[in-house]
């Protein structure tokens, strides 16, 4: 099956929080809000093994939250497997929010609904790179479409600091030196 | 969709890094911004943009914007304000700087200006010091607390590096990060290291933190902090040792070389082993990459070793192992700074400032101001002294005795929440016409929006205030568009115009030089790069770049730093630029990222004072106390722990003393930088609420 995953980089990504304010400015999130975030793990040898993570929706293959939302708030693309979710069908309920394993869906107490990471949707059926992508310094993140039955043996399902929740399926690969 | 009146404007981050300040490219829609991206014309920037810039759109439309001058309705720090019109603000301001002037105290009207308005590089090298000197004030600027330690380390070898990024990008086969961490502090250099990389060459950092740029470096050497004296001359005696440095450039180009050598001598590579807690093969592997990685290009961008007891030293020390290696005058080489581009300098009028014993602007010079009352009016023009200044509680109570506090900015920042009488409402850079540089190109920032509520932009009040002031002629131009053609006109800036730059969003070029200090001329006495410097020996300063303990180490102050045994080390994070605006706390999205202050502790000495991590701590020392979070990492070293700067629980703590001479500064126009990075402090449990 075809799908659209996340490709970072561990080795290019240095921690400089521009993906999270690209994605603001771009989706126009409320204030405050923000749908992608920059996990830090602190060197145990050296500092060459500080990893920072980029992450937000991961936009699982049996995506939890999908299977959670009562009103069809959410949904998953047939054509690359994005995980979509309308604000205007949110009953602000929030089990989405109990039921994502990495805690990648806000809620915004002024509208009273969930948001999170659209993939860009908008942008990427226009050809263009989702913000977080686009902005990236390092080159350390990427959006690619891969084959879940042939994907390259180098992107990692695993890194120290992301746990990997295989029934879910998440659609983020990670490349380290 | 049509979309027919939307237009693009292009302009410079209102952010002052240092040494890129990246182009931006806006988007505006019915006299609205709605976009604001990198512009990817400009030569350094490329199109990048870092979290602040992309959330500086946050500042325009801010609901914390000051939109009228505002009067204090109540005690200083209640809290409770006025409005007031423009021309009651300046009536008040003028008559007290008069009351100043007709007393024959000219000096008691102080004006520091900071960030906010070096946005706008004519208000900051032109139109404001011209405001302070034909009406006769002291002028105090943010340059003393930054880098001014590390600009009299430049003035005293003759050598102020003067490359830019892109060309240790394009050319480097190494970069040395002394005491820099642009992946944090100034994101836009980062693929200029990964072009280093990526070409094969190395990275270098030296800092006693894991840094991010640390993380994307090939060797991160971690001194004890305040000892990079001895690692730079334990470089320097093992490149001398080895014949490995560059004689026929030593000779020609450069003096006291002799005594330089035998001074360096004294700095074995395994003593420095030790006084550095570093690893003697890290040494070597530094002085091999020296030796062999040409060209290298040294990253002392601003003023992080400036920030020490003995940071005029430690910089020199640096410094010195740039022609040593062969690597002054060369492509790729030499050491990058920002500023190169000069204006029309002539237009601040510093000729016309009339005679009075003002204080210079040297940290010492400003305390002993403050505390023995000779000035009496400050007017703070985008600037944060409570923030920026060390020592607070002792500011505080100086703050406390002044007649009047005036503070112009575009937030209540915390010295107009806490201090002041008058706040004037700034123009954001988007509501005025401005210049900035690149190191080689020259930008327009052009005006794209209608000042927002009264909001004025400085020249122009400053104007008004100096009619009041009897000052006729401090803004005799038609127009800002013709203010800055005269201020265009200088022999760096050739013939820029505004309306050409209009025309011109990659810039215009600058007439500088290709390649700094190609020809060999340096800026010192003997025209030549000193290694023994004539001007420190006729300033009192060392000759030669020598060592000295930091201010409250266990050698030079052994029963204060056992009661405060960690080194409290004052850091930078991406959310964040010092002072400026405070907008880590005015912008929603860099709020979201640093909601508080956090302080940084080593697992083992959590672990000695039974803290852990995100536990609420009480950190003190003699000078106050401060509670923050912490956050456990082996980041920092054991021993010390660090916070990032700008929060007030930083500058409660950190001593005010500045190595520098007020004699020097006199001497050489800066120099005087406070020693914020020797501070000591203890932490206990405790204090759940932040005072």
């Amino acid at each position: 099956m075809m799908r659209r995953v996340f490709i970072l980089d561990t080795s290019k990504c240095f921690g400089c929080l521009g993906c999270v304010a690209a994605c603001v400015h771009a989706n126009r999130t409320p204030s405050g809000v923000l749908w992608r975030e920059v996990l830090k793990l602190p060197p145990e040898e050296g500092s060459r093994d500080t990893l920072y993570l980029s992450l937000a929706c991961n936009h699982c293959e049996n995506a939890p939250c999908v299977r959670a939302c009562p009103s069809g708030a959410l949904s998953k693309r047939s054509t690359d497997g994005v995980v979509l979710h309308d604000p205007d069908q949110c009953l602000g309920c929030r089990y989405c929010q109990m039921a994502c394993p990495y805690g990648a869906i806000r809620y915004d107490a002024s509208t009273k609904v969930t948001s999170k990471c659209q993939f860009c949707a908008d942008r990427i059926d226009e050809g263009r790179e989702p913000a977080c992508v686009e902005t990236c310094f390092g080159g350390a993140l990427r959006m690619e479409i891969v084959d879940s039955e042939a994907e390259p043996a180098e992107y990692r399902k695993e890194i120290p600091g992301f746990v990997h929740h295989p029934e879910a399926g998440p659609g983020i690969r990670f490349l380290r030196k | 969709m049509p979309q027919l009146d939307r237009t693009i404007r292009y302009s410079v981050c209102p952010y002052n890094c240092w040494p890129v300040n990246c182009g931006i490219r806006v988007t505006v829609q019915n006299g609205r911004v709605i976009g604001i991206a990198g512009n990817p014309h400009h030569d350094i920037s490329r199109g990048r943009l870092c979290v602040k810039g992309q959330c500086s759109g946050e500042i325009l439309e801010s609901d914390q914007r000051i939109k009228t001058p505002l009067i204090r309705d109540g005690e200083r720090g209640s809290g409770r304000w006025k409005t007031v019109s423009w021309d009651e603000a300046l009536d008040r301001i003028a008559g007290r700087m008069k009351a100043n002037i007709d007393a024959g105290r000219s000096e008691a009207n102080a004006l520091y200006h900071s960030h906010g308005n070096i946005v706008q590089r004519i208000n900051w090298k032109i139109l404001t010091p011209r405001f302070a000197n034909l009406s006769g004030m002291t002028l105090w600027d943010g340059n003393f607390p930054c880098w001014y330690d590390v600009g009299t380390a430049q003035e005293l070898t003759g050598y102020w590096g003067m490359h830019d990024p892109a060309e240790a990008g394009g050319h480097a086969a190494a970069i040395v990060n002394w005491a820099q961490d642009p992946a944090a502090s100034q994101a836009n250099l980062v693929p200029y290291l990964l072009e280093v990389k990526e070409r094969g060459g190395v990275v270098v950092t030296i800092d006693p933190r894991v840094t991010q740029t640390a993380g994307l470096s090939d060797l991160h050497i971690r001194p004890r902090l305040g000892s990079d004296v001895w690692l730079a001359n334990a470089v320097a005696h093992i490149l001398i040792s080895e014949g490995a440095y560059d004689k026929a450039y030593v000779e020609s180009r450069c003096h006291g070389f002799p005594e330089y050598r035998k001074h360096i001598e004294a700095f074995d590579p395994g003593k420095a082993s030790d006084v550095c807690d570093v690893p003697r093969k890290q040494i070597e592997a530094l002085a091999r990459i020296y030796a062999e990685r040409k060209p290298l290009c040294t990253n002392l961008t601003r003023g992080a070793l400036g920030k020490h007891r003995n940071g005029i030293q430690m910089v020199r020390a640096v410094l010195c192992l740039i022609p040593l290696s062969g690597n002054a005058g060369k492509k790729g080489g030499g050491a990058i700074w920002g500023e190169t581009v000069d204006w029309n300098l002539a237009l601040a009028a510093s000729d016309r400032r009339p005679a009075a014993p003002y204080p210079v602007n040297n940290w010492n010079a400003i305390d002993a101001a403050l505390e023995k009352g000779s000035v009496d009016t400050l007017i703070v023009v985008g600037g944060n002294p409570m923030s920026q200044w060390p020592d607070l509680n002792r500011l505080k109570a100086q703050l406390g005795r002044l007649g009047l506090i005036v503070v112009y900015d575009l937030f209540l920042s915390q010295t107009a929440r806490e201090a002041a009488d008058l706040v004037l409402p700034a123009t954001s850079w988007l509501e005025e016409l401005g210049l900035r540089t690149s190191n080689r190109r020259i930008y327009l920032m052009d005006q794209v929006l209608d000042p927002m509520g009264e909001c004025r932009e400085a020249s122009a009040w400053m104007s008004d205030l100096a009619k009041r002031l009897g000052v006729r002629d401090y803004f005799p131009w038609k127009s800002k568009e013709e203010c800055l053609d005269d201020c265009l006109r200088s022999p760096a800036c050739d013939s820029a115009t505004v309306a050409l730059l209009r025309e011109h969003p990659e810039g215009i070029a600058a007439r500088v030089p290709d390649v700094p200090y190609a020809d060999g001329r340096f800026g010192s006495g003997t025209g030549k790069f000193e290694f023994r410097s004539e001007r420190a020996v006729e300033l009192g300063l060392p000759p030669l770049p020598t060592h000295e303990e930091p201010l409250e180490s266990p050698a030079s102050s052994p029963d204060l730093a056992k009661a405060f045994p960690l080194w409290l080390i004052s850091s930078r994070r991406s959310t964040h630029f010092h002072s400026f605006h405070e907008s880590h706390r005015h912008l929603p999205t860099l709020n979201a990222l640093e909601p508080g202050p956090v302080l940084f502790v080593h697992p083992k000495d959590a672990a000695a004072r039974g803290v852990r991590d995100g536990d609420a701590v009480v950190m003190w020392n003699g000078r106050g106390q401060s509670r923050v979070r912490i956050e456990v990492t082996t980041e920092v070293a054991t021993g010390s722990v660090s916070l990032n700067d700008c929060w007030p629980e930083l500058n409660r703590l950190t001593p005010g003393f500045a190595p520098c001479p007020e004699s020097v500064t006199r001497a050489l126009g800066m120099g005087g930088q406070p020693a914020y990075q020797n501070t000591r402090v203890e932490i206990r449990k405790g204090g759940e609420e932040r005072p």
